[in-house]
């Protein structure tokens, strides 16, 4: 797919309202567009590895978190929001570079219970330091934070960037090599995939994004314990909603963290413990029913049209 | 020239010894088949060759430098390619996307327009014209087979181990596959290393063959030497009624 003209009508009026949307919403909907963009990067960068791979991960929190943390301690030393972002993304990506040679030599399960083990040894490593260093957990709190318009252009941006670092990935030679991996690991190998070095690649990309949002969100919240950073919460909400898409390409994802961002929004804080159930009920659903998500459904019904479709049209 | 040559190669699993001290070579431009009753080793001896499992013993070199202990994908970069028993394909990507792997990475490593030209040829020369889009999951036995093929071809390879590709055709799929085996090495100048269990058609086509046994190699010779060779009969009695 080459940005040809019918792309390009379709997506410069939505930039163009995008960009402009703070002039004429009011603040609760900036927030919930903050909240939606939030996932949206961590749904379509979460996609870079697991859709693509097959390497299901529960990592994201890690990710984000790392980059939360990296706002909390350098925006009370001083350092400017924009660098804040750059070094939270790249924290999190030598994190992922460290971790991620352990990490993808395992398969399946036992993949996503590691990663999923990951998260939670380095939110208590976090929480001991931090009872260390103050004598208990008093949390963090940020002061000073810029506008919620600042958070939504930055979230715009990276949202941006991830989507069309997505989109250059998927057509490319290191797309193909991604693929064949979740195609079987091993024939990817045998034709001369260095299967190793791209999922690396794939997963110091993706952990990139996620600590650039990371560090937009430390600022947002303003209150930050090691909970809420690395909440294990965010590593499922961001897998659900990719599946929930369909993890074909960047379209599922959006898709995916806009539809259960304002689920989310209309139950969740009003039936948090529902919303859960809820959550949990429409995972074993779309698995069930739906395993490439609802665009690869759609893809699947225009398929069966153009083959069948001579046979049902009258 | 000496395309692969093994020397005492020997690879143990646990208390089994799956190759013991195989020595083989394949000369450039020879059609060499691997033959042997059922866990003779024939499968193992090509993935040691292929670097998927480390070697016990012995070295393998291939064009005179050795490739033990090189990971798979630089086996196949340097002009190696296979296909397996059990076909491999990208299940979750088209026909056509599933050579452009094979060009893209493989020796030739072309970019994404000139893999999906050669994947064109490639699909017609193989017999899959038509298929580019079809998802591999859905192909027939038959096709996976053909896919296999047309994906290790896209690598660009010297030599082509092929592992019973054969299997599972229907008589006339066997002899089109014969004539395409020979088509490689006559026009396309790449050399042949195959296991097959259909005798008449790798006896048809070899220019010599190796008899592997319980991980030793038991005779080597030219079709009609090895078929006529005692050693190799009774390796084969009790095997002999099904092929």
């Amino acid at each position: 797919m080459k940005p040809n003209k019918r792309m390009l009508t379709i997506l410069i009026p939505i930039l163009a309202i995008l960009s402009t949307l703070p002039l004429y919403v009011s603040g609760y909907i900036i927030s919930l567009l903050v909240t939606i963009l939030m996932y949206a990067i961590l749904a379509v960068s979460w996609n870079i590895l697991s859709g693509y791979t097959g390497y299901i991960s529960l990592g994201t929190a890690a990710f984000f978190g790392i980059g939360v943390y990296v706002t909390v301690m350098g925006w009370p030393a001083g350092f400017p929001y924009p660098l804040l972002i750059v070094l939270g993304g790249l924290a999190s990506m030598i994190f992922a570079l460290l971790i991620g040679f352990l990490c993808l030599r395992i398969r399946g399960p036992y993949f996503v219970i590691l990663t999923f083990g990951l998260t939670e040894a380095v939110k208590s490593i976090i929480e001991q330091v931090e009872v260390k260093i103050k004598g208990g957990m008093f949390g963090n709190v940020l002061v000073g934070a810029p506008s919620m318009e600042t958070f939504y252009y930055s979230l715009l941006v990276i949202c941006i960037i991830t989507v069309v670092t997505d989109h250059i990935i998927r057509n490319s030679k290191f797309g193909f090599g991604l693929s064949s991996i979740k195609g079987n690991e091993e024939a990817a190998e045998a034709m001369g995939v260095n299967t190793t070095w791209y999922k690396l690649f794939a997963l110091a990309i993706s952990a990139l994004f996620m600590g650039f949002t990371g560090a937009v969100m430390a600022l947002r919240w303003t209150f930050i314990v090691p909970a809420i950073a690395f909440s294990p919460m965010a590593s499922f909400q961001t897998m659900i909603m990719a599946i929930l898409g369909g993890s074909t390409d960047f379209r599922g994802p959006l898709l995916g963290a806009t539809i259960l961002t304002l689920i989310s929004e209309a139950f969740g804080i009003r039936f948090p413990y529902h919303y859960m159930i809820l959550l949990g009920v429409t995972l074993i659903l779309i698995v069930k029913f739906l395993p490439m998500g609802l665009l690869g459904a759609i893809r699947g019904l225009r398929i069966a049209k153009k083959q069948y479709g001579s046979l049902l049209s009258p | 020239m000496r395309l692969l040559d093994g020397q005492n190669v020997s690879k143990h699993f646990g208390g089994i010894a799956a190759l013991s001290n195989v020595s083989f070579h394949v000369d450039e431009g020879e059609i060499v088949g691997l033959i042997g009753p059922n866990g003779a080793g024939k499968t193992t001896l090509f993935n040691v060759i292929c670097c998927f499992y480390p070697l016990d013993g012995g070295t393998i070199k291939f064009k005179g430098s050795k490739i033990t202990g090189l990971k798979p994908h630089q086996v196949c970069r340097r002009g190696i390619a296979r296909t397996f028993q059990i076909t491999r394909s990208f299940a979750n990507m088209t026909v056509r996307e599933n050579i452009m792997v094979g060009s893209l990475f493989g020796k030739s490593r072309g970019s994404v327009k000139i893999a999906r030209e050669e994947a064109i040829q490639l699909m017609e020369f193989t017999g899959l014209t038509g298929k580019a889009d079809i998802l591999a999951v859905s192909l027939i036995s038959a096709d996976a087979r053909r896919l296999e093929l047309a994906r290790a071809l896209a690598a660009r390879p010297e030599i082509l181990l092929l592992d019973e590709v054969m299997a599972g055709l229907n008589p006339s799929e066997v002899a089109e596959a014969m004539k395409l085996i020979q088509r490689l090495r006559n026009e396309m100048g790449i050399t042949i290393f195959m296991v097959e269990h259909i005798m008449k058609s790798v006896m048809g086509i070899s220019d010599r063959i190796i008899v592997l046994a319980s991980g030793r190699q038991i005779a080597e010779g030219t079709p009609k030497e090895v078929s006529e060779n005692p050693v190799v009969i009774e390796a084969y009695l009790g095997e002999t009624r099904e092929t």
